[in-house]
């Protein structure tokens, strides 16, 4: 399963195989600003590529992602499927991240070798899987990462 | 008489198979014909052969077409149009399936618009003998026609002046930068009849759409296309709620392609001499998103 990390904040999502980006990033628990139509027709979603490549398994028009601009490394983040890991940057006022006790919820981690899925029989979220490190003392804000959790 | 209304709306689709299943399944337009990389539909309750045309290949418009009563009234807004100072070309017959010949217009806004004067009529789905109020197998939505566009353009004020010109519209509401007299114009709202709008132009970049809009008969419609769009996944980019501008009831999505539509209920009654609407900029919110009372972003920066 790909992960995507973002720039410079830090945070990092757990996409699901053939997830596009910003669908996997918002059920991960993260508020990206710039969302337009949500299926490739406004462009508004473009970001650019730090690291790792997309492909895109849907259509989309040469009219919204130019040829140069998939040269250049901009992804149509509602369009574009990562190709194993990926780094992003969006900018800290770009993007938020759930509170640090919904988000371990939401942005479930593959299981390591040899462990459980994060999840028991009855499906609740175990600690240990993402996150069982103590939560921060002081009030979340948007910078928190989930690095560490 | 001249323009009746805005017959048909032609979009395109990055993915025709896809769109097919939003218009069709989750919209429940009738399918009345298809050819090479084009389908065609039609609403319950309208009686030509279409109004709503899908091209395979990219986003955005491809044209509209606005209807009018008599051949003659082609020859007249031709006329109108060279006075004005507009492009046209005559069409012909065919050019469009079942579409009459007409006038093709070239907006300074980079849009295009046919008017035709005829259309193959195929009838309602109810029919015109002893009809039901409503098909009884309705899919989805159940949409029973066209309504209204929402286009962009570099220069409000002169659309306006346009759309007065060629085809005797006149303003039911507008948005201005103050209530001066030589205010500009960052959007204007359009009709000729009591329909308060058929066509609508709001500031943004040249030949661009930002949305058409199917017609609904109330809240409760409304309400139920909102829940069935959740069914099928669409995206909504914002709704159920009320335009204070116009009134009406809506919610805005978005089609596979990202094209923006609307389901449009209501709206009072416009008449020409009715006084204009204006709203400024303080109040913009209010005026196009009646709860919520602010814009989203996406309001404003998306467009196909």
């Amino acid at each position: 399963m790909p992960e995507v990390r973002i720039e410079p904040s830090g945070f990092t999502a757990h996409l699901l195989e053939g997830e596009p980006i910003l669908a996997g990033l918002t059920r991960c628990g993260f508020t990206v600003r710039k969302i337009g139509c949500r299926r490739g027709g406004c462009g508004i979603c473009k970001i650019e590529l730090v690291a790792g490549e997309v492909d895109y398994v849907k259509v989309v028009a040469d009219t919204v992602l130019t040829a140069d601009e998939r040269a250049a490394g901009t992804a149509l983040t509602c369009r574009a499927v990562p190709l194993g890991d990926v780094v992003l940057h969006i900018d800290e006022q770009e993007i938020d991240a759930a509170p640090p006790g919904l988000l371990r919820y939401l942005n479930l981690a593959p299981a390591p070798p040899g462990k459980s899925s994060g999840h028991d029989p009855q499906g609740r979220p175990q600690e240990s899987a993402v996150g069982s490190a103590p939560r921060p003392t002081a009030p979340p804000t948007r910078h928190d990462s989930t690095k560490g959790d | 008489m001249g323009v009746m209304r805005m017959g048909y709306a032609h979009v395109r689709v990055t993915d025709l198979a896809e769109a097919k299943n939003h218009y069709a399944n989750t919209l429940g337009l009738y399918e009345t014909h298809a050819e090479g990389n084009r389908v065609y539909y039609k609403g319950w309750d309208e009686w030509d052969h279409h109004s709503v045309v899908l091209e395979e290949g990219g986003v955005g418009v491809v044209k509209f077409g606005f209807k009018v009563r008599n051949p003659e009234d082609i020859d007249d807004i031709e006329k109108r149009a060279a006075a004005f100072g507009v492009t046209t070309e005559r069409m012909s017959a065919g050019e469009n399936p079942e579409v009459s010949d007409g006038l093709r217009i070239f907006t300074p806004s980079e849009h295009v618009l046919e008017v035709y004067h005829a259309q193959t009529m195929v009838g309602t789905e109810v029919g015109t003998h002893n009809p039901e109020s409503f098909p009884r197998h309705l899919v989805g939505v159940g949409v029973p026609a066209l309504d209204h566009a929402l286009i962009l353009a570099d220069d409000v004020k002169l659309m306006e002046q346009m759309f007065v010109a060629l085809f005797d519209y006149f303003p039911t509401e507008r948005a201005q930068t103050s209530l001066d007299d030589d205010a500009d114009y960052i959007a204007t709202w359009l009709t000729n009849n009591n329909q308060i709008h058929q066509i609508a132009v709001l500031k943004g970049p040249q030949s661009k759409l930002h949305h058409f809009a199917v017609r609904l008969g109330d809240w409760h419609e409304v309400g139920r296309a909102a829940d069935l769009m959740t069914m099928d996944d669409v995206p909504i980019d914002i709704g159920p709620t009320r335009h204070g501008i116009t009134r009406g009831q809506t919610v805005y999505f978005f089609d596979p392609s990202g094209n923006r539509n609307e389901v449009f209920a209501g709206g009072y009654p416009a008449y020409p001499d009715r006084p204009v609407n204006v709203w400024t900029p303080e109040q913009i919110g209010r005026g196009v998103f009646y709860h919520a009372r602010e814009l989203n972003e996406r309001f404003m920066t998306v467009s196909t």
